[in-house]
Formats: structure tokens, sequence, C-alpha cells
């Protein structure tokens, strides 16, 4: 499975994923979720890997990128109903394989925005209306952005965040999210797409690991009745 | 459940110098400070090893900024030989309790399992 994750900062758009593919004998974690759109708009994948790369190849071409994000939103909605429709017209639309996408980037009017769309949903985008989301695992990430995350935030921090979410559930067990984590941002001043350094990431992730639920004592009071008056080794 | 250490702990003593006295000697080992909560129960706050405990907690108290200036305060031990052995116990205590005063996991390349009471 996987973990994408697109936020809205004060000064930008942070995009973050991890890169573990299970297969039915085999898994891989040096896989590409993140795809840059044009030099200011980024894609996410969750789904089959290899269907949501070729379908990308397919359609990246034939994009516009320079009427902003919404624009970006609806040609990728016509193009992937209509794809899907060839791809898999052998297939009733229950039975075709699922694609998940997270397209952010800026529309015209210089605003962040940040769209899911999904193949089993004809690729209708839902704009996001809370500053994040996320695609594949979102369980944990939720939670853990729904305590945290507030839209005052900077990049820096909301890629921390990102980080934390997808060690959070990479530790888990059992979610198919490992492998190394990638962040990538598009800066409001410039408008580019930038992945972030891997030694930064890796900080991010040592940091990530010293994260612990607050309070936790609260449910392991001390027992008075407990314990030796003379305790030896 | 099995452990891998079997410590055997004091029972819960209060912190204050003759609280403290009740250590006899030099005792090598691991400790927990536990604090008294509006509900009348002790939660731990601060995890702890030292060579000798009883200088630790004094040098705890003593701390102009400590944080165990207002408030009533308990504490635990159990004696243990070995820097490893104690860094590790003290690492499960950190994960366990994740307690206020302590900013980061204790480092120590051992995973044990021991009994925390």
């Amino acid at each position: 499975m996987t973990l994408v994750i697109g936020l809205k900062t004060k000064d930008g758009i942070v995009i973050a994923s991890d890169s573990q593919a299970t297969g039915e004998l085999t898994s891989n974690d040096k896989v590409i979720k993140i795809f840059s759109i044009g030099s200011s708009n980024a894609v996410g994948i969750s789904g089959d890997g290899g269907l949501a790369t070729y379908f990308l190849d397919q359609i990246k071409g034939e994009l516009n990128y320079s009427q902003g994000v919404l624009h970006l939103a609806e040609e990728m909605r016509q193009k992937g109903k209509a794809k899907f429709n060839d791809f898999f017209e052998h297939l009733s639309p229950e039975k075709r394989p699922r694609l998940s996408l997270i397209l952010v980037g800026y529309s015209k009017e210089e605003t962040a925005e940040i769209y899911r769309l999904e193949s089993n949903d004809n690729f209708v985008p839902r704009k996001c209306m809370v500053g994040y989301e996320c695609i594949g695992v979102p369980y944990i990430a939720d939670y853990i952005l729904t305590s945290v995350y507030e839209t005052e935030v900077k990049m820096n921090g909301v890629a921390e965040m990102a980080v934390l979410c997808i060690e959070e559930t990479a530790r888990q067990g059992g979610s198919g999210v490992g492998g190394e984590t990638k962040v990538a941002t598009i800066d409001a001043k410039n408008k580019t797409f930038k992945q972030m350094p891997k030694i930064e990431v890796e900080k991010m992730r040592e940091k990530a690991k010293q994260f612990h639920i607050v309070q936790k004592s609260r449910f392991y009071p001390e027992d008075p009745d407990s314990g030796s008056g003379n305790p030896t080794v | 459940m099995n452990y891998d250490i079997n410590l055997v702990w004091s029972t819960l003593v209060p912190l204050t110098p003759e609280g403290m006295d009740r250590l006899n000697g030099i005792v090598e080992g691991v400790f927990r400070i536990s604090k008294k909560e509006s509900d009348g129960k002790f939660y731990v706050i601060f995890i702890g090893s030292a060579t000798d405990i009883k200088n630790e907690l004094s040098l705890l108290l003593s701390k102009e900024d400590s944080f165990l200036k207002q408030g009533e305060f308990s504490f635990r031990y159990a004696p243990i030989k070995g820097d490893e052995k104690r860094k590790a116990v003290e690492k499960q205590m950190y994960k366990q309790y994740v307690p206020q005063y302590n900013p980061k996991e204790p480092i120590s390349p051992l995973e044990v399992k021991v009994n925390l009471n």
C-alpha cells in the first residue's frame, strides 16, 4: 500500500510519500509515487503503481500546464475518464483497478490548491477543504494531522508533519507503507517544484522517532502496595 | 510473563531527605520519580539511572530550576549493576511512561524485557 500526503502552508505546498510497493510475490521499497506536472504542479499516486505511471505518461503530454491547477484538475478528469474507459472497457466499473491521485499546485489567481481524484469516481476532482489530503492508508495521518495541522504552518514544519505521519504509519506494521520517504515542495514565491534533499528528510525521520503521546504515564499510576522494603540485586 | 532481567523494585518512597536515607550506602541502579496528582495517585514524571542513586536524587532536588520544587513526589528504585543493562532498563521505562521531564529516549543498543513493578 501507499501513503501520499499533500499539504498547504503559508509559504507553499508540500507533497510527501513513502516508496514501498507490494506485489503478490515481491515487494520493492524504491518506488516513485510523486511526479512533477509542469514546473509548478505535482501529482501523487496510490494504487497499481505500474498502471498509474503508464496512465500519467499517457496523459502528461496532453495537459495544458499554463492555466492553473483548477484547469489541470478538469483536464485530468476528462482524460482520466477517457483513458480508463479505453483501458478497461472489458471490465465493469467495480472490477477495474483503482487509482487515487492527489493533485497539488497553484490556481491562476496564485492560490495553493489540492485536489483528490479517484478512478472509481470517474476522476471527478474533490477540492481539499481542510488544508491537507491523504490517499492510500490515511487513517493514522488523518488522526495526527487533525491534532497538529494549522493553516499558519510553514513548509518546513509541515514537511516534518508529513514525515511523522509516514513514519508512524510504517511503524504500525502491516500497512504496507515503508521504504524511503520522499518529500517535494512548491514554494509560493517561485512556484517551482523541488525534491527535498535526502539528508534533510533523514533528519526529519530521526526527529519523528522521538514523537510520543504526551502523558502516556497517566495510564500507568504507581502501585502504592508493590515493591520490597529492602531491594537487592 | 518471562523477563530477560528480573528486578527487585523498592516500595514507593517519599522523595524527601528522610525517604532517601532508606537507601543504604551506595546503590547502583535505575529509578523513577512520580508526582502526586489531584486524583491522589502518583504518576511517573522522570526516569533515570545512576551508579549512586541517592547522590543523583540529591542533585536533582538541589538544582535551582528543579522540576521537583512544587508538589509531592515519591520515587522507586531497583538495584542493577552494569551501565549497559541500566541504560536498557531506562530505555524500556521511557517507552512505557514517556515521562514529562525526560527530553528524549535513552540510547541503548540492548532491547530487554524487564519487570517494572
